[in-house]
């Protein structure tokens, strides 16, 4: 799945006074610098629909009023040739992603073979009694006892987005299963 | 935070005569070949064993793109007394990935060095540099017509001869044993020196890819699971494509049945009726690398049991044992082969023979079928995602091609696992007269219980087969030193003299095997 998504729609939909609170945060550091540049490519990768959705939302929340993003959703295989095809485009990008152990794995290497920059990488797991998070770079100390829809906080932050805000986020949005998430930039 | 620099030090190194190794490392290699700040060394510090990840944390990595290079790299090690890890291409998954094995180590990764130097397709030789991939070199044999084929590993695509090789891993062909089949080294040693293993020290010789053993001492195996030296070329042999290839599985209902496998096999494999390292896979391998997940199945913690196994058997068409062979050679040789191999499951009384034609490009038949012809793929990366959590530790403990031996591992190995709330993973990998029992230790490395619990197990897994009188023939860096100490103090004696004598600062790798001169011998 390959699309652009412009993000007027969700962030309507999501921002209302009353829910959830995000606060400023360590994590945005893995962004810093990029919520005040001139725009450039971000890629959303995913490795299945409700990652997309949930991780998704909260990335297209976190980024810039300006920012396009564009979305990739597929199996492993597929994920490593879109990175490949991209840090090979040798321009200005970010990469944000969560995806499966496997992928996570693959993406990885793939970086440091291209010598890419990888900001933020940590673990997530999450079942229906606990979620869970360990950082490889990067600090997860604030998930730490967080909600089911602790993917859409993490997207908004790795996303760039640094002030407090106020979400009002489905349930629909929950996410469970096992997953890694990383920055890359290049 | 991620655009700071490390603060990580090798270590009893100064932050000082660090910094200046790191400015001689600069003028050598060039800014861009010396990655220093946090966000650069992050896929180096990426591990699958249980322990905290910043105990191996690098100091900084420099890429180098020459032999001289290296030298210099070594030089400068020498100088500060840096300690420095080399990695290839860096993709030993489960084993200690790009990760030095102590923290603070240089990696020095070696990359860029991809040049394949020769490939002789009369002789069915290659000459390659550290950095080249499987993948790299399939291509190369594609786009120059070349009738050889590969053996590799089952991260084919991305990692490469030379690293696998070094740490002797095994392959799916004929040639699936990859040290066997090496012939000739360039190595550099930690005064600087490049030496040549086999006939590679003559001037003006061309036999370095085709006669091992050279005159004297044959050194090459020294260098190889060792911190002696930086290979930085390999030659090894390529087995001609035949023109058949008979990939064929044979699926067995009972995991009680691995003993009457196992000596089914063995006078095939000895007669080279079957002459690969055929593989003997339980079902939760097949299933985890054809997207088989364990939560499809069950949320609750600890091991699969039993009757969800079964059921995960039936579902995806698998055996207990999947049996995965390949015959190679003219219609005639292979037709010959066929019949051997149909007369003695006939006279074996069961199991479930498939052929290509039957499986029909499923998997996990085609990977399989891939790996056993020399073509790349990454498929069994599937089993990172059947418990997910990014925890893997190979356990690979070698023993006679015996069915009573495989019997009495595998149900060592299961209990030990399963007493720790975790699944048994593993195949065999028929040898000509051995077996590499290789298990995948799959857990949660976000969960810090299950963290403990899948170190605890790996251990009791290494105690209660020692006492048995078993071992593992390679692991991952974190037990490398506890694995070391199953060989024994008069190996290890031996092998810290001649650590001593070459590299006396102790510079290349301490910790590798387990041999580091900060031990006591």
């Amino acid at each position: 799945m390959h699309n652009i998504n412009r993000r007027g729609f969700l962030k309507g939909a999501l921002y209302s006074a009353g829910g959830l609170v995000l606060g400023t945060s360590t994590l945005a550091r893995a962004a810093e610098g990029f919520a005040v540049a001139k725009p450039t490519d971000v890629h959303l990768l995913t490795s299945d629909a409700a990652a997309d959705a949930s991780f998704g939302a909260g990335v297209q929340l976190g980024l810039p009023i300006y920012q396009s993003v564009t979305r990739h959703q597929a199996g492993t295989m597929e994920l490593l040739g879109t990175m490949n095809r991209l840090l090979q485009q040798q321009r200005p990008m970010r990469l944000i992603g969560l995806v499966d152990d496997a992928s996570a794995e693959l993406l990885t290497a793939t970086a440091r073979r291209l010598g890419a920059r990888m900001s933020w990488l940590a673990r997530h797991s999450a079942d229906r009694h606990q979620v869970r998070h360990s950082a490889i770079e990067g600090d997860t100390s604030q998930f730490d006892g967080a909600s089911q829809l602790w993917a859409v906080h993490l997207g908004h932050q790795l996303a760039g987005a640094r002030n407090s805000n106020s979400l009002n986020l489905p349930q629909s949005l929950r996410l469970e299963g096992r997953f890694v998430s990383f920055v890359i930039e290049v | 935070m991620s655009e700071q620099t490390s603060t990580v030090l090798p270590k009893g190194v100064t932050a000082s005569e660090f910094n200046t190794a790191v400015e001689k490392f600069r003028a050598l290699l060039g800014d861009d070949n010396v990655l220093v700040r946090n966000d650069q060394l992050t896929p180096y510090k990426k591990v699958m064993m249980p322990r905290d990840a910043a105990e191996n944390a690098p100091s900084a990595a420099v890429t180098a793109t020459t032999v001289e290079q290296v030298q210099g790299v070594v030089r400068i090690c020498n100088e500060h007394k840096i300690p420095v890890w080399t990695i290839s291409t860096g993709n030993n998954f489960g084993y200690g990935s790009a990760a030095p094995v102590e923290r603070g180590q240089v990696v020095l990764d070696l990359k860029k060095m991809n040049r394949i130097i020769s490939v002789d397709a009369e002789l069915g030789t290659a000459l390659v540099e550290p950095g080249v991939t499987y993948q790299q070199l399939y291509d190369y044999l594609e786009e120059n017509d070349i009738p050889l084929m590969l053996s590799f590993s089952a991260p084919s695509a991305i990692a490469g001869p030379l690293g696998n090789t070094m740490d002797r891993g095994v392959g799916y062909t004929p040639y699936g044993e990859h040290f066997l089949m090496q012939c000739g080294m360039e190595v550099v040693l930690a005064n600087g020196d490049v030496y040549r293993t086999g006939m590679g020290s003559v001037e003006g010789d061309n036999a370095w890819q085709v006669f091992k053993w050279g005159y004297g001492p044959t050194l090459d195996g020294m260098f190889t699971q060792a911190n002696y030296g930086i290979c930085t070329k390999m030659g090894f042999w390529l087995m001609p494509r035949p023109p058949v290839t008979k990939p064929f599985e044979i699926k067995f209902e009972d995991e009680t049945d691995i003993a009457d496998i196992v000596e089914f096999i063995r006078p095939l494999r000895l007669a080279q009726v079957i002459p690969n390292s055929v593989v003997i896979a339980g079902t939760l391998w097949e299933a985890a690398t054809c997207d088989t997940r364990r939560v499809h199945y069950t949320t609750e913690p600890g091991a699969t049991p039993d009757e969800i196994l079964k059921q995960i058997q039936k579902d995806k068409d698998l055996g207990a044992w999947n049996v995965y062979a390949c015959l190679y050679g003219t219609p005639e040789q292979v037709e010959v082969n066929f019949n051997i191999v149909k007369g003695a499951l006939k006279q074996l009384g069961k199991g479930k023979l498939v052929t290509e034609e039957e499986a029909g490009g499923t998997q996990p038949f085609d990977y399989r079928a891939k790996l056993m012809t020399g073509v790349p793929n990454l498929q069994e990366f599937g089993l990172y995602n059947w418990r997910g959590g990014g925890g893997s530790m190979w356990f690979a403990p070698v023993s006679q091609a015996r069915g009573s031996e495989c019997d009495k591992q595998y149900a060592l190995a299961k209990d030990i696992l399963n007493k720790h709330g975790l699944d048994y993973v593993g195949e065999f990998i028929v040898g000509w007269r051995d077996m590499h029992h290789v298990i995948d230790v799959l857990y949660d490395r976000s969960n810090d219980e299950e963290r403990k619990r899948a170190e605890a197990c790996f251990n009791e897994l290494l105690d209660e087969f020692e006492k048995r009188g078993y071992a593992v023939y390679r692991v991952n860096t974190q037990f490398q030193d506890r694995v070391a100490q199953s060989y024994g103090s008069t190996k290890r004696r031996l092998e810290h003299t001649l650590k001593r004598a070459l590299d006396p600062n102790n510079i290349l790798a301490p910790g590798k095997s387990g041999i580091d001169l900060n031990n006591d011998f």
